[in-house]
């Protein structure tokens, strides 16, 4: 009985047993089962959330190339194209996949006659898996080669910095390399703004129709009085800005590897020049301003005058004694020594620090050179530099200092960015505003009655001061044959906002110039000829008080 | 130690699980959906960002091509072989405020 209940007890523990590790195997699988769904549902949810919340900037990756590799536009102040980018076509060679080198060389060759037959089948040859051929193929050209069916040839779409002006503005919108890096003017000087994301074209100062009056009058002039370079800048007095700034010869943008390397030179920025007589309105306005000299007092330019022993030369001295208007009409080297002698050295300097012509400009080109300045500045030194030897300084340096002195005594920094309303342009009070005045009138009798006669355009009011000086010899000392001119001009009288300068490098004397190769037979009247083109373009050009003048009977 | 369910718990129990899988499946069946519409707003962006710059592209030429036909330089060229028009100068402008100046009325307009 014992037993048999033994038994039962048993048989019964063993089925519970049974039944237990069957819902244990059962619940182990269904915990399995939901960890499995709970895991599966964790990934849904973090999918979910990948694609809603984190992949917002996951479209940038399918941009297509082209938008990624874009460099913005270069317009000029009325938003005319300067320099833009365009999608062009690279030819490449994969040489192990070339059957003939000699062959697919000279096919090349002979669709694009520029290429080295030798140095094509060099690289052809070589033991590489891929070289290039050339670089910047316009759609015809690539569809030329690509219907020469030569294996191994192939294209690469890449974009191309393009300049639809060619010639025209090229040294300040400069240009890029091959792999679309400025590296020179406005391309080099920008090249953070212009690779930004998403960056808007920049808006250079100049004026397209400027830049053409201004080049064109240049060459011309270049030309016709056989000079090795002219160059030239006009400049908004009041903001700073460049309108329009040439250099010619110039070059061709699109090209520049195949130009001749002087014609990459900007003069009007890089090159230094002793200017001559255009110094010599800041020389009365420093004795102005210092007050060791007035308006009212004659200067004895008559006699002969001498400096440390050496006389100081007039070439058309005057027999009477002269104010000091008369001074700069004439142009007379004794009266500014004179005047120069009284500012002293020490004073010289600090006004020549405050109008920017001790250090290079400072504007957002890096083409723009030092003033080769005297190491020792005595007394001598500072009567030659008061008229314009024995300092060498860049035409754009001198033109914004000039400005500086009409636009109200007020210095402004040149800039090739268009001006903005919102920053409006701050300047440095380097002249009392009488003195700035007293300088307007007196500039415009140098071109009423005095040297720079053939830059009087009636309507503009201009003024301005001519500027001969002798090129230094190899020998030492001067040499008189060789002359930069130059004239530097401000309009219009009423109310004075822009400033100019025309500058030759080696003029010759031609038939009508009497023999003479001096600024008042060749720069002034190319600045003459400038100002008549572009008065009519920019505002407020055009002067107040001339009809009012003729009226009275002043002949303007 | 066994737990053990009355009947209706048990039910209950298995409809949940049953709800909870139904609700899988629907959530497997959306991120599919999802997905799918989210790949193909992708591929429709990307089409279009090729259209635009494509377009942009085009744009671009054809800006480039309208600078280089009006460039001052080539426009003069042309000017001088052909049309030979002038420049607009001093002499022929004049500012309105000026005219009374050029032109003065006569005594007899003036009445």
């Amino acid at each position: 009985m014992t037993q048999s209940h033994t038994f039962q007890d048993q048989s019964l523990l063993t089925l519970a047993d049974e039944e237990y590790r069957t819902v244990s195997e059962g619940r182990i699988r269904i915990r399995i089962g939901v960890v499995a769904f709970v895991f599966m549902l964790l990934i849904a949810i973090v999918r979910l959330a990948e694609i809603s919340l984190f992949s917002s900037d996951a479209h940038l990756r399918d941009l297509p190339q082209a938008l990624q590799m874009t460099r913005a536009d270069l317009t000029d102040r009325n938003g005319e194209l300067l320099a833009t980018t365009l999608e062009t076509y690279s030819l490449y060679a994969e040489p192990r996949r070339v059957w003939n080198p000699r062959e697919t060389a000279g096919e090349l060759v002979r669709l694009r006659p520029h290429l080295r037959r030798a140095k094509l089948q060099k690289k052809l040859e070589a033991d590489r898996s891929f070289v290039w051929l050339e670089r910047g193929l316009t759609p015809k050209e690539r569809q030329a080669v690509f219907d020469l069916g030569l294996p191994g040839l192939a294209f690469r779409k890449e974009p191309k910095r393009v300049y639809p002006r060619e010639n025209l503005a090229s040294h300040m919108v400069g240009f890029t390399n091959v792999d679309m890096h400025g590296v020179a003017g406005a391309e080099r000087a920008f090249e953070a703004d212009l690779i930004a994301d998403n960056a808007p074209s920049i808006a250079l100062s100049l004026d397209l129709r400027v830049q053409f009056a201004l080049t064109d009058e240049l060459a011309k002039a270049r030309e016709k009085f056989d000079a090795l370079d002219a160059n030239g800048v006009v400049m908004d007095i009041r903001t700073g800005e460049i309108i329009a700034m040439a250099s010619v010869p110039n070059f061709n943008p699109n090209y520049p590897d195949t130009t001749m390397p002087e014609t990459l030179f900007n003069h009007a920025a890089m090159s230094t020049y002793d200017l001559g007589s255009v110094f010599k309105p800041l020389t009365m306005a420093m004795a102005l301003e210092d007050g060791v000299a007035d308006q009212t007092e004659l200067f004895q330019v008559q006699k002969p005058y001498k400096v440390r022993n050496k006389f100081i030369r007039d070439d058309h001295p005057s027999d009477v004694p002269l104010n000091m208007t008369g001074v700069l009409g004439e142009s007379s080297n004794r009266g500014t020594a004179m005047i120069a002698q009284r500012i002293g050295a020490e004073r010289q300097q600090h006004h020549l620090r405050g109008l920017g012509l001790l250090t290079r400009v400072e504007y957002e080109l890096f083409e723009s050179a030092k003033p080769q300045v005297q190491k020792r500045w005595g007394e001598m030194a500072t009567v030659t530099v008061s008229y314009g030897h024995g300092l060498s300084v860049t035409p754009l340096a001198l033109t914004a200092a000039i400005g500086g002195m009409l636009n109200d005594g007020v210095y402004v920094t040149p800039t090739v960015r268009k001006h903005s309303v919102a920053s409006p342009a701050v300047g440095r009070r380097v002249f009392r505003s009488d003195v700035s005045q007293d300088l307007v009138d007196m500039m415009r009798f140098v071109v009423t009655d005095g040297t720079g006669r053939k830059a009087n355009i009636p309507g503009y009011g201009v003024m301005g001061k001519t500027g001969t000086a002798e090129k230094p010899s190899a020998t030492g000392g001067y040499d008189e044959k060789r002359l930069v001119t130059s004239f530097v001009a401000a309009f219009p009288h009423s109310d004075p906002r822009y400033a100019m300068i025309v500058t030759l490098d080696e003029p010759k004397a031609i038939e009508g110039t009497h023999g003479y190769a001096t600024a008042g037979w060749n720069a002034a009247p190319v600045a003459g000829n400038v100002i008549r083109r572009i008065g009519p373009i920019l505002p407020g050009a055009r002067d107040r008080s001339q009809y009012a003048q003729a009226k009275g009977g002043v002949t303007p | 130690m066994s737990v053990s369910y009355s009947g209706s718990a048990r039910a209950a129990r298995r409809m949940s699980w049953f709800l909870l899988f139904l609700i899988g499946v629907a959530l497997t069946v959306t991120l599919y959906f999802v997905k799918t519409h989210a790949q193909s707003a992708k591929r429709d962006v990307r089409d279009l960002s090729g259209a635009i710059a494509a377009e942009e592209a085009a744009i671009r030429v054809l800006r480039a091509e309208l600078a280089y036909l009006e460039s001052p330089m080539r426009l003069s060229e042309l000017n001088e072989g052909h049309l030979k028009l002038k420049s607009i100068l001093p002499e022929h402008e004049r500012a309105l405020r000026d005219i009374e100046l050029i032109f003065p009325l006569t005594a007899e307009e003036e009445k």
